[in-house]
């Protein structure tokens, strides 16, 4: 019997459920983690905004009408942003897992002896930590944001017309307030997810803290080239061809991740 | 079944290399002895064999394929129990699911058998294991892969002395024509008895690669309580009744290996054991062709 050697789709799927099941502590650690991050920050921040609406603060009265008029929760912009600020921070750091377990010797050689495709291997990987990531983050936001509704609901049920969950078409000014907003993110999350994959291939130790690292000094580096040599010329950049060069930056640092990843041996000899 | 090709290998660019230009063939139906010194590069080698490692120039050939590609095909015939290796927190039915579809052959109802061996059952938890138990388990999956080339370094280190004689039976119990193991090992004493085929390393050098048929049949082990040592004997060592002596089989007298006093003899006088081989084997030519 003669083994498929190209990408197999049964193996792929079988490489996945492996790793899932095999990190299933550490994944889990990983989402409560996340779910108590989201729950302790959006119950701290809108706490203030909804004991001044409970205690009838003059200035927050009409407010209080405008929201209740408008179906709207006041803590929405709060979630807006704790939302954007959390998913850049999780998901980079996600990202910076991408080849934790080959820190150890042990580790390594199983998953470089698995009989997969170096390609296989790596897209598992990939798909765990950049789509199911991405998946676990939107039903852990959900999920908290509809317990600190819950939650102020039994604490202050006078404010049952205000205390509303992030909905699509509620929040729908906080999210994606433009259309091309969304886009903009998507492909700017992209970049910087892509770069922390890429600084988890060459450093498999200390990678979050590496990579911000590199990354903060290409970006101060950048800031210069554009703020001191640049500017005379005023610089109008387009958003189309921002968001384009952002995804093909992307793409590009991941298939570098990859190509380091096939090359990685039971030891980093050089 | 398996050859390495005038493989180069150093860790570091400016190193001497641990291997120059060296080629080693492993054939099918056979248990391998890999013995060597600290050092030697006995786990290098298993490292180049499984594609862990990539040599400088020459490659490692498994039926056409170059295992450093680790493609699918040479994979999941040939596997690794290294020294050093982790097992997830799981239970072990959990284990076998996950990782026995990668594996063809593998066989439930023989991993099962395996592990009565080493007197374990199916039904535990990984994380519940010792370091040797997880090694007994860990081995008898490897063994239940039913790969063509099952390659184990230092397999018997923290085994249980009951552990280690199980072990012998356990790796001749997988053993059939069509599978080959090849054991990295120090601890002769603990396979000297399940070898078919002895390979000697030092300094990027095969001293000895020779089956241990062949050795017998030109190598005599014998212990004497005499202390006068005789002048036509290879190499020496002293035992608790005398001493062990190495001697050339020139009368087809039967012996039994003594791996220890191989190893010092070859590697103290290379050349002498070398020679015991090739003198015979002229004298058996010429005898045949009268």
């Amino acid at each position: 019997m003669t083994a498929n050697n190209n990408f197999s789709i049964s193996r792929f799927s079988y490489l996945i459920r492996k790793e899932l099941v095999e990190h299933w502590k550490a994944h889990t650690l990983q989402l409560v983690a996340i779910f108590a991050g989201l729950l302790i920050f959006s119950l701290w921040t809108s706490y203030t905004i909804y004991s001044d609406f409970a205690n009838h603060l003059t200035y927050t009265d009409s407010y209080y009408t405008y929201c209740t008029l408008h179906h709207s929760d006041p803590q929405w912009a709060m979630q807006g942003r704790l939302f954007y600020i959390a998913l850049f921070a999780f998901g980079c750091y996600s990202a910076s897992l991408i080849t934790n377990d080959l820190r150890r010797v042990g580790k390594r050689i199983s998953v470089l002896t698995t009989p997969v495709t170096p390609l296989e291997n790596w897209l598992s990987r990939w798909t765990i930590y950049t789509i199911l990531f991405l998946i676990m983050f939107l039903i852990t936001f959900i999920v908290s944001d509809y317990l600190r509704v819950l939650i102020y609901k039994l604490l202050y049920p006078s404010l049952s017309n205000i205390l509303l969950p992030c909905g699509f078409h509620q929040c729908h000014d906080f999210f994606i307030k433009v259309p091309t907003r969304i886009f903009n993110f998507l492909f700017l999350y992209m970049f910087v997810q892509s770069f922390y994959v890429m600084g988890s291939s060459f450093f498999p130790r200390q990678s979050f803290l590496k990579t911000t690292f590199i990354g903060f000094l290409m970006g101060a580096a950048f800031v210069f080239i554009v703020v001191y040599i640049t500017s005379p010329y005023s610089i109008d950049p387009n958003t189309a061809i921002l968001n384009i060069s952002l995804a093909v930056f992307a793409i590009i640092m991941w298939a570098l991740a990859y190509y380091r990843f096939k090359d990685i041996e039971i030891i980093d000899r050089y | 079944m398996m050859e390495v090709k005038n493989v180069t290998f150093s860790y570091h660019r400016k190193r001497k290399p641990i291997f120059k230009d060296f080629s080693l063939n492993i054939e099918k139906g056979k248990i391998y002895g890999l013995l060597g010194k600290n050092g030697a590069g006995k786990s290098t080698l298993l490292y180049l064999m499984t594609g862990l490692l990539t040599p400088k120039s020459g490659y490692v050939d498994y039926q056409g394929f170059d295992v450093r590609k680790r493609l699918p095909y040479t994979q999941r015939e040939i596997f690794l129990v290294p020294e050093e290796f982790e097992l997830p927190a799981v239970s072990l039915v959990n284990y076998i699911e996950l990782n026995s579809v990668f594996y063809p052959h593998f066989s439930k109802e023989d991993m099962i058998t395996y592990l009565h061996f080493f007197d374990m059952d199916i039904d535990i938890n990984l994380h519940e294991l010792s370091m040797g138990q997880k090694k007994k388990v860990f081995m008898s999956f490897a063994l239940a892969t039913h790969t063509s080339l099952l390659l184990m370094d230092e397999p018997t280190n923290g085994l249980d002395i009951p552990g280690k004689s199980q072990f012998r039976k356990f790796i001749t119990s997988g053993m059939d024509e069509e599978h080959t193991i090849l054991i990295s090992t120090h601890q002769v004493k603990d396979v000297d008895k399940i070898l078919d085929h002895i390979i000697i390393l030092d300094n990027s050098e095969t001293l000895l690669n020779q089956s241990t048929d062949n050795i017998l049949r030109h190598l005599l082990f014998t212990e004497s309580t005499d202390l006068h040592i005789p002048t036509d004997c290879l190499y020496t060592q002293s035992s608790i009744k005398g001493n062990y002596l190495l001697m050339s089989n020139t009368n087809n007298e039967e012996s039994v290996i003594n791996l220890e006093l191989l190893f010092n003899a070859v590697l103290e006088n290379t050349e002498k054991i070398k020679n015991c081989f090739t003198i015979k084997e002229e004298k058996e030519e010429q005898h045949d062709s009268k």
